[in-house]
Formats: C-alpha cells, structure tokens, sequence
C-alpha cells in the first residue's frame, strides 16, 4: 500500500515538474507572438515583408492539406536518415570500443566528417542521387550520426571497472559483459546524444530539399518565398520547429520507457 | 582447496610497485580463513591474483586442484566490497546473473534457483524491488547470493562489510557465518577488523605493510558450539594486534 501512495506522490509530482518546465517557454513565447502581433498593426509594414502571427496562423490553416502532405514528407525523409544513423551510430561506437585501432582510425575522420559543409555537399548528392529520398537521407545521417556515435562510445567507456572484473569472475564472455553490462549502463548516454541528433535531423532533411526535391517542407518553403508568400514561409518554418520538438519528446519518452532505474 | 606458494607480484610501469613479496598461504576444506593487514598491503591484489584476474611476478596459485588462471576463476566465487548489483536488473534478475553467464541452464531457471533461496538470504518479498530501494545490508546480502548459487569451492571475501554500519556489519557476520556454507566448501576473507577475523575464521594470516607479506599465522581456538571465549579471544587479538605491530594498552 506504501508502495501505491509512493507512486501516486511521483506522479503529481511528476506532472507539477511537467507544468514547471513547460509554463514558461510558452508564456515567453505567448508573449513574443503578442508583441510582434503589435508592432506589425502599429507599423503598418506589408504582410511580404512581414505578416503578423495572427495571419501566419490563418493562412496556415487555409493551407492545411498542402502543409501536411508535405511535413509528412519531411517527416518521413528525418525518420529515414534517423534510423540510418541510429544503426550506423551504434555500430561505429561499437566498433570504437572494441578494438583500440578501429578508434585510432576512426575518430579522427569522424570529426573531420563534421567539418564537410553541408551547404556545398548538398547539390552534389543532389546531381549524384536524384530527386528522390536517398540525398535526404545522406544529409540528415551526416548532420546526425556523430552526436549518437560519440554519446554511445563514451557510454561504453564509461564502465565501472570493478563492475567489469565482476563479469570476468563470473566467467562471462565479451558479448556476455557487453550485452549484460556495458550496454544497458550506455543506454542513457545513448539517449544524449539521440536528443541531440533528433533536435538537427528535420533541420537536416529541410536543408537536403532545399537543394532539390518534388515535395516536402524544405522545397515548399523556397517556392513560397519566391512567390511572395512570407506568411506560408512562417507557417512552415513553425511547421518544421513544432516537428522537431515532437520528435524530442518522443525520444524522451522512449527513454523514461527504457531507463526506467534513473 | 587453495595453496599459494611463494607469490610475489611487482607492477610494472614507470614507477614499479612491488605490492606482494613471498606470499604463502593455505586453506583446507571445511576452513574459514581470514587475511588481516592494514591499508594497502595488496590484500586486494592478492585476491586478484588468486581468482586468476592477475597474473603473478612468481610463485604458485592452485584453487580448487586447478593452477590455470582461466580454470581458476571458475573455481572462485569472488564477492567484493561494493555490491556491483546492477541497477536496471531486480533484486531476484541480480542474484540470477552468475548463473545466466555460466550458463549451467537457462534464465528461467537462475531466476528460480535464486528465488529458492530468498527467504535464507532475508530477501523474502524483495524480488522485484531495484538495488535502489534496498539498504546496504540487503544489497550486500543479494551480492552475496549472486556470489553463493554458482556454488564455486572457494569464496573470496573482499572487505564484504567495510562499508556498513556497525549494527548492519554484525548482523551480516552472524549470517553469514551459518549461511557461507550453502554454495561454497571454503572461504578467504580479507578485512581490517581484527575482531571480524577473530569472529568468523579458524585461523588468521597478518599481513605486512607494502611489499605485503605473512607475517603470522594464528590459531582460533574453538570451543564446543563453535564459538570462542572471550578471554581465548582477547588473547588472540593480542597475538594478532602484535603481529600488526601496533601497541595495545598495557
């Protein structure tokens, strides 16, 4: 019975926490939105140059269908490059620990792999890869594999030492200590670094359209602002932030699921 | 069941440390043995040495009939001053994990050989509880029960105690005094409390100060029922305490 109160007392605490790190961004943000709102009536400045939030939002709502269909293009573009950079991530961060040498060649041409600018590599996996999903999917793993690989391996090296001569004194195996041990205690780390990934991901695919592509928010974005249409221009860029904090909470909740002893 | 003759071991490095020079020691079936010594005089390496996670400088290490490092190991049941339970695994997944790793059978089964052993281990109702929600004194007992169901012949015993409470630490001893026999056929124990060794051993070994060597050896006169007298107890903390070289009153 102790145990049940015990747990109820974390759960109205938990939504008292919940409320606490929500409320303020969105009263900020509440009161940013107003201020623009009055100096946009106040000024008079066209709605080209710039629309207010009021409009942004009624325009958004008269394009619904054009702004869905194309977020979900986006959307399925991230989860792509995502999931392709959660798998290479993990291995690589394997791999890293592993062997000494895989991590002496490897780390440096992991960082240097976050030097290449994008900006430049874009259009030429435009003019290699087409159209389609793969150039997407390439920009958004090169934007986000690196936070998840190196959270991970530092996850793995992070090991209580005596917790691993534990393992050899019970007789178990590399794959025994890394599936029994290493691996759940980096499962946190791993998290880190996929809320990172996740926060530049949709960043990533947007970017990777603007570049070339039939459909999706980033391409949307570029043909709405040259069509004058500043105001749909706001609504997806709201559009592609709302996303991407969806995606945040969403691995935050994976992790509340999987971490359950922190 | 164990013999260690002549061991000595010297890290190498820029700065070699010699931690152990010319130990022997023997334990015999049916014993329970303890090492006493201050801080520091490779007590600790000395088990490392023994469970085969090191390797010796020279001399030799037969646990169990087995002198090979690797055979060693499986005939140790090593159980350390921190717990080291996992804190994503319960209490009953904690106590099953030797066994899951040695594989001797499935999950299933660890699971339910180590919730036989539950209520001896004071862990009735605890099961499913995280390492979190236990005090010391139970996590140290579910260490212990992770340690006693693979059933190796020689448990090691590092300062299994030191970090409990006074109260906690003699309840623990008691305990374990009657319970050290359910998986194992001998046991060394390594602390700094002279009286703890007194309390639980047939016999002590004194270590000295780095380079760690034996300095004594000394008897633990047992009456009927196993227990010690305080007077032979006392006379044997003198003998123990002198051999540590350090002064008693009067």
């Amino acid at each position: 019975m102790s145990a049940s109160v015990a747990a109820e007392g974390s759960a109205s605490a938990r939504t008292g926490a919940w409320l606490a790190a929500v409320l303020p961004p969105a009263l900020v943000l509440v009161g940013l939105f107003l201020i623009w709102e009055g100096y946009v009536a106040l000024s008079g400045i066209d709605a080209v140059t710039l629309p207010a939030p009021s409009r942004v939002l009624e325009s958004a709502l008269r394009s619904r269908d054009v702004l869905g269909r194309n977020a979900l293009v986006t959307l399925y573009e991230t989860l792509a490059g995502l999931s392709v950079s959660i798998v290479l991530g993990i291995a690589l961060a394997l791999a890293i620990d592993a062997f000494a040498p895989a991590r002496r060649a490897l780390y440096p041409l992991l960082v240097g792999s976050q030097t290449i600018p994008l900006v430049v590599i874009a259009p030429l996996l435009v003019l290699w890869f087409g159209f389609d999903l793969t150039p997407k999917v390439v920009v958004v793993t090169l934007y986000t594999f690196f936070p998840i690989t190196v959270a991970f391996a530092s996850g793995l090296a992070a090991t209580d030492r005596e917790a691993l001569t534990l393992m050899r004194t019970l007789g178990a195996s590399r794959l025994q200590t890394l599936r029994l041990l290493k691996a759940p205690q980096a499962l946190p780390y791993l998290f880190t670094g996929l809320r990172i990934a996740v926060t530049y991901a949709m960043v990533g695919a947007v970017f990777a359209e603007w570049s070339g592509a039939r459909e999706g928010l980033g391409i949307y974005v570029l043909l709405m602002k040259n069509s004058f249409r500043t105001d749909l221009v706001f609504a997806a860029v709201f559009l592609i932030a709302l996303l991407s904090l969806g995606l945040f909470f969403l691995v935050t909740a994976v992790e509340r699921l999987l971490v359950r002893w922190r | 069941m164990l013999s260690v003759e002549g061991v000595a071991k010297t890290f190498v490095g820029r700065r070699p440390v010699e931690a152990l020079r010319d130990v022997s020691l023997h334990v015999e079936a049916g014993d329970f043995v303890s090492i006493v010594g201050p801080s520091g005089c490779g007590k600790s390496t000395l088990f490392n040495l023994i469970a085969g996670i090191e390797t010796p400088s020279s001399g030799r290490i037969a646990a169990g009939g087995e002198t090979d490092a690797d055979r060693r190991r499986l005939s140790c049941g090593y159980m350390f001053q921190k717990d080291l339970l996992f804190p994503w695994r319960s209490v009953l997944d904690n106590a099953a994990l030797g066994l899951e790793v040695a594989g001797v059978c499935g999950r299933a089964e660890a699971r339910s050989r180590a919730r036989e052993l539950l209520p001896r281990f004071g862990l009735e109702g605890f099961e499913g509880h995280r390492p979190a929600e236990l005090s010391g004194g139970m996590r140290q007992r579910v260490a212990l029960l992770r340690t006693l169901l693979l059933k190796r012949p020689l448990l090691l015993l590092d300062e299994p105690f030191a970090s409990l409470d006074a109260l906690t630490r003699r309840e623990l001893q008691d305990w374990l005094r009657s319970t050290w026999r359910t998986g194992s056929e001998a046991a060394l124990l390594v602390t700094h409390d002279v009286r703890e060794a007194i309390y639980l051993s047939d016999r002590v070994y004194v270590m000295s100060p780095r380079p760690g060597s034996i300095v004594a050896e000394v008897a633990v006169p047992r009456g009927a029922g196993g227990s010690t007298g305080a007077l032979a107890a006392a006379e044997v903390e003198t003998a123990v305490l002198r051999a540590l070289q350090i002064e008693t009153a009067a």
